[in-house]
């Protein structure tokens, strides 16, 4: 049985990008995404996490380890919205607790998410599991409008 | 790995040769013939040697006749060999299947230094433990074990030491020996074992670290208490080795019920357990005391070596 940590050593919470399909009598849908940056505020080096080049559905988004909230923009590139400056805040808020996962898997974080908020500008909601665990799960439904 | 390959073999071979040597002391009636028949060789009258014939009795029959070996003529004269009266042989009545020896048949404690060889192998956890075990018809040994365990070892490419603090555990189960009708030298067994431990383990060196925030944590988790409850299945093999002194082996497989903890962490090393590796070898030394042994009776043999002097 392979390790829980086999695909994701570190914490590193998962999200996936979502529309609801209202033809479709209100499915929720995968959603691919390219032109858009995805970066974090407060990054030390002003780095980019996701510089859109590729198409992507899904996104690792690492939480501070030494602070209880984490701060990502989404800055959308598509050609109309970008001179717009068009972007989408999402505030992330939770505990840390320590804890050895198994002998291989080493001691990581599980984060306890006490709160998600996000501005409106293209996002419409996230959906969240409670605990992010090294399990590698999608811990963050992200929908867009 | 190999370590416990060699000692494996080497304890197999020890058995093995012990079983040779004590082969004469079997239990059934020929071989407490043959055991007479060594006892008592001298030049001047030669009891001949015959090679022992193994016997495992299967049925007891209350109702069967007593059979007698004669050891002497009607003249008093030894015989050359005992002679045994065919007439009282397979008059099995009623059979059934029952033990041969006493119901409380002696005790044994031991003590098991498997871990003591594998330290000297590098192996950085550790579990010593005492057994005491009850001979009940020399069948079933209700069994009671207490031990003491201890860890400390930081594992390759990873970010912790574990230190688990030395900490009791306590075992009770029971060994089923399959040769219980046969002689006591020997057991062949089965078993099962409930254990308990409450220990503590700390997790020390911690380093956590974000290459994306660029940000590094050392921490150090003290003292997480556990209760652990688990249990064991296990088969081995007991051979006394002189007198009371016995050795053996058994080979255990590990189910992990329950770890009661407040703490998120799994702990790795569980005292009485060991870590991941659901089997493990155990290596004991026992010494047992009240134990019956179906052997010849002395005062037969006095009688014989009064016969013989005179």
């Amino acid at each position: 049985m392979p390790d829980e940590c086999a695909e994701n050593r570190v914490t590193t919470p998962l999200a996936g990008f979502y529309y609801i399909d209202a033809s479709k009598g209100n499915k929720s849908e995968k959603l691919e995404l390219d032109s858009i940056e995805v970066y974090g505020i407060n990054q030390p080096g002003d780095s980019i996490l996701f510089n859109g080049k590729n198409r992507i559905s899904q996104l690792y988004i690492p939480f501070r380890i030494d602070n209880d909230t984490t701060k990502y923009v989404i800055r959308y590139l598509y050609k109309d919205l970008a001179a717009l400056n068009l972007r989408d805040t999402l505030t992330f808020i939770y505990t840390r607790q320590p804890r050895l996962v198994s002998e291989t898997c080493g001691v990581s974080y599980l984060f306890d998410i006490q709160k998600v908020a996000n501005t409106n500008m293209l996002i419409d909601s996230v959906v969240y599991t409670k605990v992010v665990s090294s399990k590698p799960i999608e811990n963050f439904k992200i929908y867009f409008r | 790995m190999r370590l416990r390959l060699s000692i494996y073999i080497i304890f197999s071979l020890i058995s093995f040769f012990s079983y040779g040597a004590n082969f004469s002391t079997s239990m059934n009636d020929s071989i407490a013939i043959d055991s007479i028949a060594l006892g008592i060789s001298n030049d001047s009258t030669s009891i001949r040697r015959q090679s022992p014939k193994r016997i495992t009795p299967v049925d007891i029959d209350d109702a069967k006749p007593k059979t007698v070996l004669h050891y002497f003529d009607k003249h008093g004269e030894p015989l050359e060999t005992p002679v045994m009266f065919l007439a009282t042989l397979d008059t099995i009545t009623q059979p059934k299947s029952k033990p041969v020896y006493p119901t409380l048949n002696g005790f044994s404690i031991g003590l098991n230094f498997a871990d003591a060889i594998m330290m000297l192998a590098g192996q950085k956890h550790q579990s010593f433990d005492l057994s005491a075990d009850v001979s009940l018809w020399n069948w079933i040994f209700p069994t009671a074990e207490v031990g003491i365990g201890y860890a400390n070892f930081t594992p390759q490419y990873n970010n912790y030491t574990y230190i688990s603090h030395p900490s009791f555990y306590t075992k009770l189960g029971f060994n089923y020996n399959f040769l219980y009708k046969s002689d006591t030298t020997y057991q062949l067994y089965c078993g099962a074992r409930i254990g308990y431990s409450n220990f503590r383990y700390s997790l020390r060196n911690v380093t956590i670290s974000d290459s994306y925030w660029q940000e590094n944590q050392t921490l150090q988790l003290n003292k997480i208490p556990v209760h652990a409850l688990y249990g064991e299945i296990l088969g081995g093999i007991k051979v006394r080795i002189v007198k009371n002194f016995s050795l053996g082996w058994n080979a255990r497989y590990h189910l992990k019920f329950k770890n009661f903890s407040k703490s998120a962490s799994t702990p790795i090393f569980i005292p009485g357990y060991g870590t991941s590796s659901p089997i493990n070898i155990n290596f004991s030394a026992y010494f047992t005391f009240g134990e019956k042994r179906n052997t010849p009776d002395p005062e037969i043999l006095k009688s014989i070596s009064k016969k013989l002097e005179q």
